[in-house]
């Protein structure tokens, strides 16, 4: 095992707060989900049921338009009670299947398990997938079906003979690394759910044209001995990296450590290099759609910070409200300051408890008022740390001078469209200043001037 | 449960929710620290006077610091610790013969013309500590050159004009047999009160690299270009040319590569750049002290490269896929 060392990024403390616990508990159904239409980037689903509809989990409740989206699933059996606007995690408004939940839970008529998946053809299980509707997480929230398959349009053109150029996908990386230290979450799964990952590296083998497979896995926790057989036995590459170095676990940056590989943003996807990088969630969900024919209405999420009572790995339906995940893990401790869809470096801070788990959500990170941190902003020192721990090598202080000057195309001609938005800039400036926040305006108004 | 009330009064920002401990007033507390051992040579050789100019300069520049902010109706910035380094500094940069009129108007001046007229801390071009020590200098160019006899704490001894090694060498190169390494490491020689001493401003260079406060990038570039730029003419003609290592053992070199050159604000930030910024200022330092008027050098040396810091930090690293093609 070749352990590879990324001299960038930020080794982080020990967290102050217990650690999060090693065993994954469900939760309590809830009596009412939100399942808003417009869980990925792209164009939000249409409802496919009426108010006042009887649906069992697993029906479908929301059609995708094109290809960018997914279908929504009931996530618990129950009466449609409203079809409404809501705000989802990332601050957008979308319609939203609402769904009061009769208690029963019960599946859909065409929920089963196949016991025969591995002799299907391809096609067969590749349709599973697309109708499971499985979202990748980690990154921005696609289908995951996009990562294995050949993509329809080609990447880019030959520059001589103008001839589209598809690049087959080769390599494929499942990603067991938390994308942010203190999550916990992604080696718990391997064997909590250790069937299902079985099924869904199987399934994935099948269904993909990939020959390499590696599985990235954390110095900081072991690999148990039936991961380890499994991988042996289906010729999967298990690589050590770093988690506790941020941000190891984005896929961009896992990649260029595994592969040496540079993927500029935003332009560049790790497909156009015929590399995939799967979330271990992922691969398990794939694994229920293949074996058991499950659409993805769970989801497993890291709920901790000093923020809350009892810091839980938990087994959420897709559509709970914020709130009654927290409710299940004792609710807040002391005065509640930020509630954060992810975690601390890139998490998505809410305003409002009544948002609903997504597919893409990962962790919940709840901080106390007294540790939220109030940026003063003073002028850049020119201390140069933040040169030194940027993973994809910008000079985020020049950066942060032409943005705040609205030096938009100056800041373009520094590759300022390659950042990550990890944070590791603002988390070690000595002046802290705001750079993410800069840096996300500026990318926004680079944007809107290349459209025009 | 959670209280009703406490449901809209959520904190909404920005990512990252968290910041490291790293603050402007503990990066210069770091440097306050690190410049302890030479204050302390200083103070064992030439007696307990110096700490009287030390203390001159410190609270000349941070009454400049309060003046300056009160007249500009800003927010004090008298608790960052960056006045009190800049008078330390400037301070360690004299001879122990400084007399306290010319230190008070060259330390207030340093923070208004040098720091305060550029918009404070993280504004200025150039290091606002050496506008200072220009200032005296041309100002006052006789008492730059007021140097004494080291004289050991409790040894009783008088106090004797004497000369630098530096210049002594450049009026008698034969002199160079009297100074060996030991000597020097300890700082037993005439010269500035901070820069007699090469151990304490290794030890202090060395704290601050541990504390990451500063990069190798810079230290090392200097030590390089002096060294191998020295070497060479050593080679050629060892009478009139000294060796590599006694450029680095006198005068303010290993002084201004650890505490002058890598000051924040007015050195690159990207690791290129910091290398041959480090380079120039070594080799420039050498070519002032063979050819030059002045036998120190390394704050012109400095000065100037500060003038280019803008220059050097267009030596950027490659950023991800650039150049590469998809």
């Amino acid at each position: 095992m070749k352990l590879s060392s990324l001299c960038k990024g930020i080794r982080f403390p020990k967290p102050k707060y217990p650690n999060v616990p090693t065993e994954v508990v469900p939760i309590p159904s809830p009596s009412r989900v939100i399942l808003p239409m417009l869980q990925h980037a792209g164009t939000p689903c249409v409802p496919c049921v009426e108010k006042g509809s009887q649906v069992k989990i697993g029906d479908v409740v929301g059609r995708p338009q094109d290809e960018t989206g997914a279908s929504v699933h009931a996530s618990v059996s129950g009466e449609v009670t409203d079809i409404a606007q809501v705000y989802t995690s990332s601050g957008q408004k979308s319609p939203a299947v609402i769904i009061s939940s009769d208690g029963k839970d019960t599946w859909a008529d065409n929920i089963k398990t196949d016991a025969e998946y591995l002799e299907k053809a391809p096609s067969v299980l590749i349709d599973r997938i697309k109708d499971a509707a499985i979202m990748s997480s980690g990154t921005e929230a696609a289908p995951v079906i996009t990562d294995l398959t050949l993509s329809q349009k080609p990447r880019g053109y030959h520059f001589a003979t103008g001839l589209p150029i598809f690049k087959p996908l080769d390599t494929l990386v499942i990603n067991c690394v938390d994308t942010e230290p203190y999550y916990g979450a992604a080696y718990r799964l391997m064997d909590d759910f250790f069937d299902d990952l079985e099924a869904g590296i199987r399934t994935v083998k099948i269904v993909t044209e990939a020959t390499r497979f590696i599985m990235a896995v954390d110095v900081q926790h072991s690999v148990s001995n039936q991961v380890r057989d499994l991988t042996g036995q289906l010729e999967v590459a298990v690589r050590s990296v770093d988690g506790t170095r941020f941000p190891t676990g984005v896929h961009r940056v896992l990649l260029k450590e595994l592969l040496d590989l540079e993927i500029p943003m935003p332009y560049g996807e790790p497909r156009d290099y015929g590399v995939s990088v799967l979330k271990v969630d992922s691969i398990i969900d794939i694994g229920r759609a293949a074996k058991h024919l499950k659409p993805q209405v769970e989801k497993v999420i890291s709920v901790f910070g000093k923020g809350v009572h009892d810091q839980k790995l938990v087994r959420v339906r897709v559509g709970t409200p914020l709130k009654d995940v927290l409710a299940a893990c004792g609710g807040l401790a002391g005065r509640p300051g930020k509630v954060i869809f992810g975690g601390p470096m890139m998490g998505m801070a809410q305003f409002d408890l009544n948002v609903p788990i997504s597919k893409d959500t990962e962790a919940v990170y709840v901080q106390t008022m007294d540790e939220v941190v109030r940026s003063v902003n003073h002028p850049c020192i020119n201390c140069g740390l933040c040169v030194k721990v940027c993973p994809v090598r910008l000079v985020p202080s020049q950066l942060s001078k032409y943005c705040e000057n609205d030096q938009f195309q100056d800041a373009a001609a520094l590759n300022l469209m390659n950042c990550i938005e990890c944070g590791c800039c603002h988390y070690v400036c000595p002046a802290k200043r705001p750079m993410v926040h800069q840096f996300r305006y500026g990318k926004s108004q680079v944007m809107v001037r290349r459209m025009g | 449960m959670i209280d009703k009330k406490l449901d809209n009064r959520l904190v909404v920002s920005f990512s990252p929710h968290i910041e490291s401990h790293n603050s402007i007033s503990a990066m210069m507390l770091t440097f306050v620290i690190a410049l302890l051992p030479s204050v302390m040579m200083g103070v064992y050789y030439f007696g307990y006077k110096v700490l009287m100019i030390l203390g001159l300069s410190i609270a000349s520049s941070m009454a400049a610091e309060a003046f300056v902010n009160k007249l500009s109706d800003r927010p004090s910035t008298i608790g960052d610790f960056s006045a009190i380094l800049n008078g330390l500094l400037l301070g360690l940069l004299m001879p122990p013969t400084m007399p306290w009129w010319a230190m008070v108007v060259g330390s207030s001046l340093s923070i208004i013309v040098g720091k305060s007229v550029f918009g404070g801390y993280g504004n200025y071009p150039l290091n606002p500590v050496l506008i200072g020590w220009m200032i005296i200098r041309l100002a006052w160019p006789d008492l730059m050159n007021g140097f004494i006899e080291p004289a050991p704490l409790f040894s009783g001894g008088d106090i004797s004009e004497a000369l630098p090694p530096l210049m002594a060498v450049k009026g008698d190169p034969s002199e160079i047999g009297s100074y060996d390494m030991w000597r020097l490491m300890l700082g037993n020689v005439p010269g500035q009160i901070g820069t007699i001493s090469a151990l304490s401003a290794i030890l202090g260079g060395l704290f601050l690299l541990y504390r990451g406060v500063i990069r190798w990038h810079i230290p090392v570039g200097v030590f390089l270009g002096a060294f191998a730029f020295a070497w060479i003419f050593n080679t050629i003609n060892p009478d009139t040319y000294f060796p590599g290592s006694f450029h680095l053992m006198t005068g303010t070199l290993l002084l201004g590569a650890f505490f002058l050159a890598p000051e924040p604000v007015s050195s690159p930030v990207t690791p290129g750049g910091m290398l041959v910024y480090g380079l120039l200022i070594g080799v420039l330092t050498v070519i002032i002290r063979i050819w030059g008027s002045d036998t120190d050098g390394v704050i012109q040396a400095i000065l100037i490269m500060n003038i280019g810091t803008p220059l050097f930090d267009r030596i950027r690293p490659r950023s991800w896929g650039v150049n590469t093609g998809a």
